[in-house]
């Protein structure tokens, strides 16, 4: 290895603490550094090299497809640079086959991943070797800052290492202290400044925000609907939600909210008259009560996607009880509005509830409440319907009859003639999709005196055969009323149960889709789930023949063993005549002044190239000629001409010396 | 070796050089070049462009030291039989007499000798290697003194037979002499005005002395570790990449050689890794074989040898 004695180990030990791999790090440091113990050596051919890039190519393609699966889009940077923190460990093969390589070294041809075939027949290309000590060195050092550990100690080791790297290299014509100063002073400025540059983002973070105008508000308050909109609604097919009922459990279709409002204008819903609670989880951590109300005994799975770790929950109507939810962070809204927050990128929770006892907060003020200049068209209706007389279930009862016997469902919007897309859908049109339906029923409700809300969600519609579980899509969002009727809220959903045919796909590709999204369900779940030990345990006994056979491979291979230690003496045994000529002094105070001799370069070139510089060039030239022989001449020096040169040397060092 | 013989072989050097330097003019490296080769006992391959004087040094050379010159123009239509001789029938004794060759020389001009066949090239080289004949089942020695100045034109194609890299080991130097500089190209037209100066030439050293000059090269000392250095630079050809056939163990020795003769060439008994730099690449550069693809992109083999020297750290 080209790197300092322990240098790659104390890198991997630095990037292990950092990233948190610290057996990883313990183990590539003892086996990096291992080589300079054992003289074992493989004459790894270009094949196996190139297998050995397979292998760390898989790795790291394996990593960011795991991470691509797992993470979904929206903590994907995070995961990437959780990758990044890995990456030592994914091309630790590489480098543990060149530290034990007898070359040394790796064809960098090899790393290419596309071989063009122009060159894959070339096959007598040149080897371009590279040792890859130092790129890895500096990929470590990248994945350790990548865990982002903000203690002064990262920056420490970083700079120890850095320095260490260094050193090797450091100019000759200084001395150790004056260099070490140097780094240190560096170091020092780079820890300041740093530091600095935190505080002035601080700094400007504060006046940012300060002067930032306030931004939308959060889904569960603010709910902006296509009402209104003209042309067709475009819906997908990706799947959401899957849902697992018992027996007893309600048969498709049914409903799951994940937000309620109260108050409409301009073609939004607002939820003003709800304030957001923290919920206390149970002694697990995963158990949330969210009434304090005996558990009930229906009970409902239902997975989602939480994009970020955070979302709104889909709940079933009078849902009291959610299990098995690792979430740090929950909120409740008297709309029944459930968001959380930090949790994983897949929950797999439990839901418990009882649609009788719909908790949810008392009818307000607001529940009552209609746009004053759709009071005519409401009124109208209320009168024609005779909604004033009736009791509150014959008024549900009577609307949902009215809109399904008189209006159809339609995803496509030609026009909207009058000036609010309501009034044009109930006196008009007569046709829109379940938005529509939904406010238009809030509102006929609210003008019969019952108070109502809006709430949006999912119908539960689709039974997957290959899932064996109610699927949610994206297009089975939905939209319909709350009525407060009895002392509870109750659904009333009066779009026309035609929606359900319309939504319909028979698309081939469908299945397909549905498909792959069945499979990143199942290995995000394998990775989200709580059998993360089950995952391990198979992964181990994948992992097990691989290693196994990579190694009976290996011990088949060729091998070299390197004899170090009857080498060094051979490679001592070179007769190397006059290696104690005073000259070497000299060398070494002209290259403390920054004349020094490059490697290839033989003395009298050397000599000549920078007498001017020197004070008794030809003191200088007569040394260099006695050295000369005393190196190079098989029949060496005189005693008196060697005298004469330690005496030259002496002269010449006394003299400069002095100057 | 005394330092009487060590001056007295350095002296016969510098006559000769001086000698040729009266015709030559500005062309002081090459004359040295010429001179390593010739107290080494190597063949010397000339390349370089028509009218840079070629000739004219190998004549110099062969004037200076008072031996036998000859040349020969190479051309496709050149036999074997044209270098080594031929077996003519005598009538009046009823037997054949062999009629020696131009090659039966000290000092030989092989004029652009990539022209002739492969077949005549390779009598040629084999001569070179063996200094002697065989012909018709009668080995024919060479004198002591056998120094073949073979020079090619590196910009003709056409017509050619390039020297196969097998023969090109043959030659212990290869370098090219170069456009002088417009200042000597004037001294030059002044001193041709009346008469060539090749006109007045006359030996300045005898054959004894270019024999002594050849046996003191052999006597110059050099320490295992130069050896072990030149090793180490040869050796590097057959590694480097670029380098599609590296140099051989013949390249070593010529270098050693080569190197013993610039130690005695400036005034030395042994060498020093100086000697061995400034002919290096003379002598292995011609020996290897550049990748296409290398050559294509600008690399020559005298570049790479120059890497070379400047990565392998030099004894010191």
């Amino acid at each position: 290895m080209s790197t300092p004695p322990l240098f790659l180990g104390a890198t991997m030990l630095f990037w292990g603490w950092q990233a948190g791999f610290l057996w990883f790090g313990v183990a590539g440091a003892v086996i990096l550094e291992g080589s300079r113990l054992i003289g074992l050596r493989w004459d790894l051919s270009p094949t196996d090299l190139k297998r050995v890039v397979y292998l760390c190519d898989l790795l790291l393609i394996g990593g960011i497809v795991y991470v691509f699966l797992t993470a979904g889009r929206a903590n994907f940077v995070d995961a990437m640079i959780s990758l990044l923190r890995a990456t030592p460990l994914a091309i630790l093969p590489l480098i543990v086959a060149q530290t034990y390589s007898a070359v040394n070294k790796i064809d960098i041809n090899l790393l290419r991943l596309v071989v063009s075939k122009k060159r894959a027949q070339k096959k007598d290309q040149p080897p371009r070797l590279v040792d890859l000590s130092f790129p890895y060195f500096a990929i470590c050092l990248l994945s350790a800052s990548a865990a982002n550990i903000r203690t002064p100690w990262f920056y420490a080791g970083f700079a120890v290492l850095l320095a260490w790297a260094l050193r090797a290299h450091r100019p000759k014509a200084f001395s150790p202290v004056v260099w070490m100063l140097l780094i240190v002073s560096v170091g020092g400025l780079g820890f300041v400044g740093h530091i600095g540059l935190n505080k002035l983002q601080g700094v400007v973070e504060e006046f940012a925000v300060a002067a930032q105008v306030p931004g939308e508000a959060p889904d569960a308050y603010k709910s902006k609907t296509a009402i209104g909109r003209i042309g067709s609604l475009k819906l997908s097919e990706k799947i959401l939600l899957r849902v697992m009922t018992d027996k007893e459990g309600p048969r498709a279709p049914f409903l799951l909210q994940d937000a309620g409002y109260d108050m409409y204008g301009a073609s939004t819903w607002f939820a003003r008259g709800s304030v957001f609670k923290p919920v206390k989880p149970g002694q697990n951590g995963t158990t949330w009560d969210l009434h304090n109300v005996p558990a009930p005994k229906k009970i409902m799975s239902i997975s989602a996607y939480l994009k970020g770790g955070k979302g709104i929950l889909a709940l079933p109507r009078g849902a009291s009880h959610i299990e098995n939810l690792p979430v740090r962070d929950m909120k409740l809204s008297g709309f029944g509005t459930v968001t959380v927050g930090d949790g994983p990128a897949l929950v797999n929770y439990m839901v418990r509830f009882d649609t009788n006892a719909a908790q949810l907060a008392p009818q307000q003020e607001a529940d009552l409440k209609f746009p004053r200049d759709m009071s005519p068209v409401l009124s109208k209706l209320v009168d024609d319907l005779q909604l004033k007389t009736r009791s509150p279930h014959e008024v549900i009862q009577t609307v949902t009859r009215y809109f399904n016997d008189n209006f159809h469902y339609s995803t496509y919007t030609k026009s909207v003639e009058m000036k609010d897309p309501i009034q044009d859908f109930l006196v008009r049109s007569r046709s829109g999709h379940c938005e529509y339906f939904a406010t238009a029923t809030v509102l006929v409700l609210r003008a019969a005196g019952i108070p109502a809300r809006y709430a949006t969600g999912y119908a539960v519609q689709e039974y997957s055969p290959l899932e064996k579980t109610y699927i949610v899509r994206s297009k089975h969002a939905h939209a319909w009323a709350l009525a407060f009727v009895d002392g509870a809220w109750r659904d009333v959903d009066t779009t026309p149960s035609s929606w359900y045919d319309a939504e319909k796909n028979d698309s081939g590709l469908t299945a397909v889709t549905d498909l792959w999204s069945w499979l990143v369900f199942k290995v995000s779940g394998l990775i989200w789930s709580d059998q993360k030990s089950m995952f391990a345990y198979y992964l181990i006994w994948i992992a097990v023949p691989i290693v196994i056979i990579f190694v009976w491979r290996l011990y088949l291979k060729k091998r070299v063993f390197l004899r170090k230690t009857k080498q060094k003496p051979k490679a001592v045994s070179l007769p190397q005549m006059g290696k104690d000529s005073e000259f070497y002094a000299i060398e070494s105070e002209l290259t403390r002044r920054g004349l020094s001799r490059q490697t290839w370069e033989p003395v009298n070139v050397w000599i000549n190239r920078i007498c001017f510089d020197t004070a008794t060039p030809d003191l200088l030239k007569q040394i260099v000629s006695l050295h000369d022989r005393y190196r190079f001449d098989p029949d060496g020096l005189s005693r008196e001409e060697r005298e004469a040169l330690k005496e030259a040397a002496r002269t010449w060092l006394a003299d400069t010396g002095n100057r | 070796m005394t330092d009487e013989i060590i001056q007295s072989s350095s002296e016969t050097m510098k006559k000769i050089a001086g000698n040729i330097e009266q015709v030559m003019k500005g062309q002081s490296s090459a004359i040295r070049k010429l001179l390593v080769a010739f107290a080494s006992g190597g063949h010397v391959l000339l390349e370089d462009f028509p009218g840079t004087g070629k000739t004219t040094l190998a004549k110099a050379l062969a004037l200076s030291t008072n031996v036998k010159f000859s040349r020969i123009q190479f051309t496709p239509d050149l036999l074997p039989s044209d270098i080594l001789g031929v077996s003519v029938f005598d009538q009046h004794n009823q037997s054949f007499h062999f009629h020696k060759g131009p090659i039966f020389t000290n000092i030989l001009l092989s004029d652009e000798i990539n022209r002739a066949s492969p077949r005549t090239q390779s009598a040629l080289l084999e001569a070179m290697a063996e200094n002697q004949v065989t012909i018709e089942g009668n080995t024919y020695r060479f004198d002591d003194i056998f120094f073949v100045i073979a020079t090619q034109n590196p910009v003709e194609f056409r017509g050619t037979y390039p020297l196969p890299e097998a023969q090109m080991d043959r030659f212990a130097l290869k370098f090219s002499l170069g456009y002088v500089t417009p200042e000597e190209e004037v001294a030059m037209l002044s001193s041709q005005e009346i008469r060539h100066p090749i006109e007045d030439i006359s030996a300045c050293v005898s054959v004894e002395d270019v024999l002594d000059l050849r046996r003191n090269v052999k006597k110059v000392r050099i320490s295992d570790e130069l050896k072990r250095y030149i090793v180490d630079v040869v050796g590097a050809t057959r590694t480097t990449p670029g380098i599609q056939l590296g140099a051989s163990p013949r390249a070593s020795l010529a270098l050693i050689k080569a190197a013993q003769a610039v130690a005695l060439l400036d005034g030395r008994d042994f060498v020093i890794p100086e000697h061995i730099q400034e002919i290096a690449a003379h002598v292995i550069a011609h020996r290897t074989v550049i990748d296409p693809q290398a050559r294509f992109s600008g690399v020559t083999a005298e570049s790479i040898l120059d890497d070379i020297i400047k990565k392998i750290p030099v004894p010191a």
